[in-house]
């Protein structure tokens, strides 16, 4: 914990104050205490000019601003009208600011099913800031809303689901808990209470909680069931490791471009004739086909001993559809 | 009680400029002089004369260097910004950058989305206290973007090296697109318009990864570009073939996963499956894509793709 020594020191750990009442609707002192480094008192002692801003001008006419934070008697601060020192600022944020509201506010406008004049406006103010170009693709994919419906009303939900992994479509009755964005992609968390074949994914946690991708799913609607939503954490990452399928190949270095993702290359060694041999890693059987495929007739499989007999079947059911 | 004495003198000090800043807001975009805040700020104390005219002493001086360190420390911490006019000898409150609501909407953003990779060096800047478990969307923002940002509002080049190659590289943009940043613009080596992915931009240890290069001129952005269309990056938008319609029907299942992977929508159904028509114009990437759906889709033409498909699986099948 440091003492606070300077004016500066003191006016920035109370604009921080005020930012996080203004931006979470209410903070305890305790914790801004804790997330800024200085004592409960020394944050009552900032606040205390804040709380009590009146004063009477030359006419004696009351002035101040004392109605737009409050602090409780269990030491919580409101911000209960505007907050009124942000309301008067002009300057133009910095670019890392302008652009990470900028992004977070094009993603919004895509996850917005009406327009929002308002919103627009403000990315305009931003692109000012910007002077550049930024370009946003983030598609909000078909059944994210029904999905939000039935996780914020509790009702379970039946989905025909194509798995990326196994390549298989799966019928499942789910308790969806979650929806959420990462790397991209919109994921339901959900607990499976039935599913036909069983889930070939991974478990967020040992509660039966499986990711799905929302834009593979296939079919959805109401489950008919009830059940109490619960809080789920998005893990940073999962654990791919059962699914990785390895192959070695010989190939033209420029072919391992074509690795689908999100697999994985590793060159082991070059060769005398211009090829190398790599190291290529893929999630899930279905990716695995893929790579088989991509390979091409150029491409020499060297292991497994298996491949190069899958490589041709995969080819010759293929190629039945152009016979 | 040295402490607390110094403390009590420091919240005096913040009242003080609190006032001051509250007073402006009172005062609109009306202007204000100095003997307006010593008349009706405390803190501000200055002398007047009879007829109520601030005095030009000692502590005029001292009132008017007190005011501009406040209104300097005001614009530092809260971005609250008073300008002065040196021929009239007057303050006026610069309008706010943003509207309430605009400020609240852009707050919802920050609250539903966590933006990795960006450092914000104010504390209180706006969005950075939001409430993290609200954030149901997390985005990376690659750490190239700023400087590409910087030099696309100043038309300075820069210079990089990407798959072993050095380029000099007039950026027009920068863009998301598949969870993968991209920039696009003009490669000085070449002559041509290029898109390069930030991630496989090399990097050193120590040494920049993109070098702004002022002293290597300026440039232009063309008028027609039209950065949405290029950062779109399917290759069958900046492919150069020639571009021919294909048909493909596609299992029922796999549909949804197609109109994903191509952007097509389909034309007609049967019992199976649908079928889809689609403007080609790379057709080895379309085989690589059309590959991933394995014997769950089939291209019925035109005969180019067909036989590019039935070349290439042949040659595994045999």
């Amino acid at each position: 914990m440091t003492a606070l020594r300077t004016n500066a020191q003191r006016l920035q750990v109370l604009a921080a104050l005020l930012a996080m009442a203004d931006e979470r609707r209410q903070v305890s002192l305790m914790e801004a205490a804790d997330e800024l480094g200085v004592s409960t008192r020394e944050l009552r002692e900032l606040l205390d000019p804040v709380l009590y801003l009146e004063w009477r001008d030359a006419d004696g006419e009351l002035l101040g601003e004392t109605r737009a934070f409050l602090l409780t008697d269990d030491d919580e601060l409101i911000v209960s009208e505007e907050h009124w020192l942000r309301g008067i600022a002009s300057t133009r944020p910095d670019p890392p600011t302008a652009l990470r509201l900028f992004v977070a506010g094009v993603i919004l406008q895509a996850a917005t099913r009406d327009p929002l004049p308002v919103l627009d406006r403000a990315l305009e103010r931003l692109k000012e800031v910007l002077d550049a170009e930024v370009v946003v693709h983030f598609d909000r994919p078909q059944w994210t809303d029904f999905l939000e419906e039935a996780q914020r009303s509790g009702r379970t939900v039946e989905m025909r689901y194509l798995s990326h992994i196994g390549g298989r479509p799966h019928d499942l009755h789910l308790e969806p808990h979650l929806v959420a964005s990462r790397w991209g992609n919109w994921y339901l968390f959900a607990r499976v209470l039935t599913s036909d074949p069983p889930p070939t994914g991974h478990l967020v946690d040992d509660e039966r909680i499986f990711p799905f991708r929302i834009d593979r799913i296939l079919s959805a609607g109401p489950g008919g069931a009830d059940f109490e939503p619960e809080a789920v954490e998005v893990p940073e990452w999962w654990d791919m490791s059962e699914h990785e399928r390895k192959v070695i190949v010989r190939v033209a270095p420029d072919d391992l471009r074509r690795v689908p993702e999100p697999g994985q290359s590793t060159v082991l060694r070059e060769l005398d004739d211009g090829r190398v041999e790599a190291e290529i890693m893929v999630i899930g059987p279905r990716r695995l086909e893929h790579l088989l495929l991509l390979l091409g007739p150029a491409a020499e499989i060297v292991w497994p001993d298996e491949m190069p007999t899958l490589q041709r079947d995969l080819a010759r059911e293929v190629l039945a559809r152009y016979s | 009680m040295a402490e607390r004495s110094g403390g009590k003198r420091a919240t005096e000090s913040i009242a003080r400029m609190l006032r001051l800043a509250a007073y402006f807001k009172l005062r609109g975009t009306r202007q204000v002089t100095l003997t307006d805040i010593c008349a009706n700020v405390p803190g501000y104390e200055a002398n007047f004369d009879t007829d109520g005219t601030l005095l030009k002493d000692g502590a005029w001086e001292a009132v008017r260097k007190k005011v501009r360190r406040d209104l300097q420390a005001l614009t530092d911490v809260f971005g609250i910004e008073v300008e002065f006019d040196e021929a009239t000898q007057e303050y006026r409150l610069k309008p706010p950058f943003l509207s309430a609501k605009e400020r609240d909407v852009l707050l919802a953003a920050a609250a539903l989305v966590r933006i990795d990779g960006i450092e914000d060096t104010r504390l209180a800047a706006l969005g950075t206290a939001v409430d993290g478990d609200g954030q149901r969307v997390a985005i990376h923002v690659h750490r190239h973007l700023l400087v590409l940002r910087s030099a696309i509002a100043e038309r300075t080049p820069v210079r990089f090296s990407y798959r072993g190659t050095e380029r000099d590289f007039e950026p027009w943009a920068v863009g998301l697109w598949h969870d993968r940043w991209y920039t696009v613009g003009h490669d000085r080596k070449s002559g041509g318009q290029r898109v390069f992915r930030l991630d496989r931009i090399a990097s050193d240890d120590g040494v920049p990864a993109i070098e702004l290069r002022p002293d290597d001129g300026t440039y232009t952005i063309p008028d027609r570009f039209d950065a949405v269309d290029i950062l779109t990056l399917d290759p069958n938008n900046w492919g150069q073939d020639p571009p021919v319609e294909a048909e493909v029907w596609v299992e029922r299942d796999w549909c949804a996963e197609f109109r994903r992977e191509f952007g097509a929508e389909p034309v007609g159904d049967d019992a199976d499956g649908s079928t889809f028509v689609l403007t080609v114009r790379h057709y080895e990437s379309f085989r690589d894509r059309i590959l991933g759906f394995a014997a769950h889709a089939a291209v019925r033409g035109p005969e180019v793709l067909v036989a590019q498909l039935r070349d290439w699986l042949a040659g595994m099948a045999s």
